[in-house]
């Protein structure tokens, strides 16, 4: 493994995703260097969205300790088959930090729980590949760009702003049922975008490593 | 489902609310509609997972931020100070084997009706921030509602001073079938006493009422109040507490006949857990 302490490579995802594995078997044995560790990793991308979703660097990091701590005493409840670290770090990123957006506008209604996976089937395989680095988010933003304007406003105000369905289309004044489907479909799109595009780059690291001999 | 539940939605309805759901935003009907719809369609299932998959690349997607050096000493600081990990499991805490026997199976389904991530976890932070939304909304209704009888103010009064004290516990209940859209929370004040919030609970039958009751670690269960939903199928109940509790294991709703029961003996509607 070439790799150092960045995970940019594309080929890296699996071992990424195997360390952050490691990483909270450790924190369940109530290793603090792997809580440092996990901070190492994923500090940076918990306090970018947070100060996406709150645009306040205070707040962000507020949410930055909460989810840690939160991270720290919920290392036993996280379910590898579920999600990988990253995304589970992330939804309670967001929740956290729509949450008190909510507050500071006044909306009182509660945050939709975290939405819960169904098992998954015998062969999960992709989120693996949504590893974090400047190359992925560029990937991201690519596929982000085959949705259709209306498709991306709508889940833009969905993600970044934890709105619900019917402010969504009191906001782009559209109809609910048509905010409904272009948040179905765009989600669904850009799922196949990110897909092609993992496929694209697992072709290119097979390669290189058929390159280099490296065994895996 | 309840019999004659209207506003039952048809596959596509509940196949169109995939991605909402997987962003976060649906409401709490449509939210338990699907989930229950769920197990049973893995179709729609599998669109939930790509949806989620694809919601957590959108948090990749965001300008990249480095945050403070200074952050990472107290992150690490507070997060490992002071919190005992509390060993998580899908059944209920090892207090459930001091459940009464009629309540424990339906208090493993709640456990799972309400997923892992929300049993018994929550900071001080999120308890306070949770009561004040609670009783923001509160006092949004009480401005609404300024023509009150002084009932209703003492009611209102009493209310908050269960929501604002300092030994407050929050629990989420979890419908049980058939009424798995129920849901409710109870604020538990020892010194202060129980403030219980039901929705969605199904029309009572002629000669029934909902009883809510208070399951101590010692098994006993001490019905606390009865229940008559509005015709939208909420409720509330504010009670002082009762003589003598300090502990409670379990806050159940079972159906009784009218005028309530010495003990449960009727359908459990709805189960949480402390």
């Amino acid at each position: 493994m070439s790799a150092g302490s960045r995970v940019s490579p594309p080929d890296a995802s699996a071992a990424v995703a195997s360390q952050d594995r490691q990483t909270i078997e450790r924190m369940r044995r109530r290793d603090s260097a792997a809580l440092a560790d996990l901070y190492d990793r994923y500090a940076r991308s918990v306090y970018s969205l947070a100060c996406r979703i709150l645009t306040d660097r205070t707040e962000a990091e507020d949410v930055v300790q909460e989810v840690f701590s939160q991270a720290w005493r919920q290392a036993d409840a996280y379910d590898a088959k579920r999600a990988p670290v990253a995304g589970w770090l992330l939804m309670m990123t967001r929740t956290r930090a729509i949450d008190r957006l909510r507050a500071r506008s006044g909306r009182v209604q509660m945050v939709q729980a975290l939405p819960t996976l169904p098992d998954p089937p015998d062969q999960h395989e992709g989120p693996e590949a949504l590893a974090i680095g400047e190359q992925e988010a560029a990937r991201v933003r690519a596929a982000l760009d085959t949705l259709t304007e209306s498709q991306r406003s709508a889940i833009e105000l969905a993600y970044y702003e934890g709105l619900s369905q019917s402010d969504i289309a009191a906001r782009l004044r559209e109809p609910l049922g048509t905010v409904k489907t272009r948040i179905r479909t765009g989600l669904l799109k850009l799922r196949s975008a990110l897909r092609d595009a993992a496929q694209v780059s697992d072709q290119e690291s097979l390669g290189r490593r058929g390159l280099e001999g490296n065994g895996s | 489902m309840a019999g004659g539940d209207s506003k039952a939605m048809d596959h596509n309805e509940l196949r169109d609310l995939t991605g909402a759901y997987a962003l976060g935003i649906l409401t709490d009907d449509e939210r338990l509609a699907l989930e229950s719809h769920l197990r049973d369609c893995p179709s729609c299932a599998d669109e939930v997972r790509e949806s989620i998959e694809a919601t957590s690349a959108l948090a990749f997607g965001v300008k990249q931020v480095d945050p403070p050096a200074s952050l990472r000493g107290r992150v690490l600081a507070a997060a490992t100070a002071g919190y005992e990990p509390i060993p998580l499991t899908t059944k209920p805490p090892a207090s459930s084997s001091a459940l009464p026997y009629w309540l424990s199976a339906a208090a493993a389904l709640a456990a799972v009706a309400l997923g892992l991530y929300a049993l018994n976890l929550r900071t001080k932070v999120q308890d306070l921030e949770a009561r004040l939304r609670v009783a923001t909304a509160a006092s949004e209704t009480m401005q609404k509602q300024l023509v009150s009888l002084s009932a209703e103010a003492s009611d209102a009064q009493r209310r908050f001073t269960i929501l604002a004290a300092r030994d407050v516990r929050r629990i989420d209940l979890a419908g049980l079938p058939p009424a798995t859209s129920a849901s409710a929370q109870a604020f538990w004040s020892p010194t202060q006493g129980l403030f219980f919030a039901g929705t969605n609970l199904p029309a009572l039958p002629a000669g029934r009422v909902y009883q809510l009751w208070m399951v101590t670690p010692e098994q006993a269960a001490l019905g606390i109040a009865l229940l008559t939903p509005d015709a939208s199928g909420r409720v509330t109940t504010t009670t002082p507490n009762p003589a003598g509790v300090t502990r409670v294991a379990a806050v159940a709703v079972t159906l009784e006949p009218a005028g309530g029961s010495p003990s449960p003996t009727g359908d459990k509607v709805l189960v949480g857990l402390f």
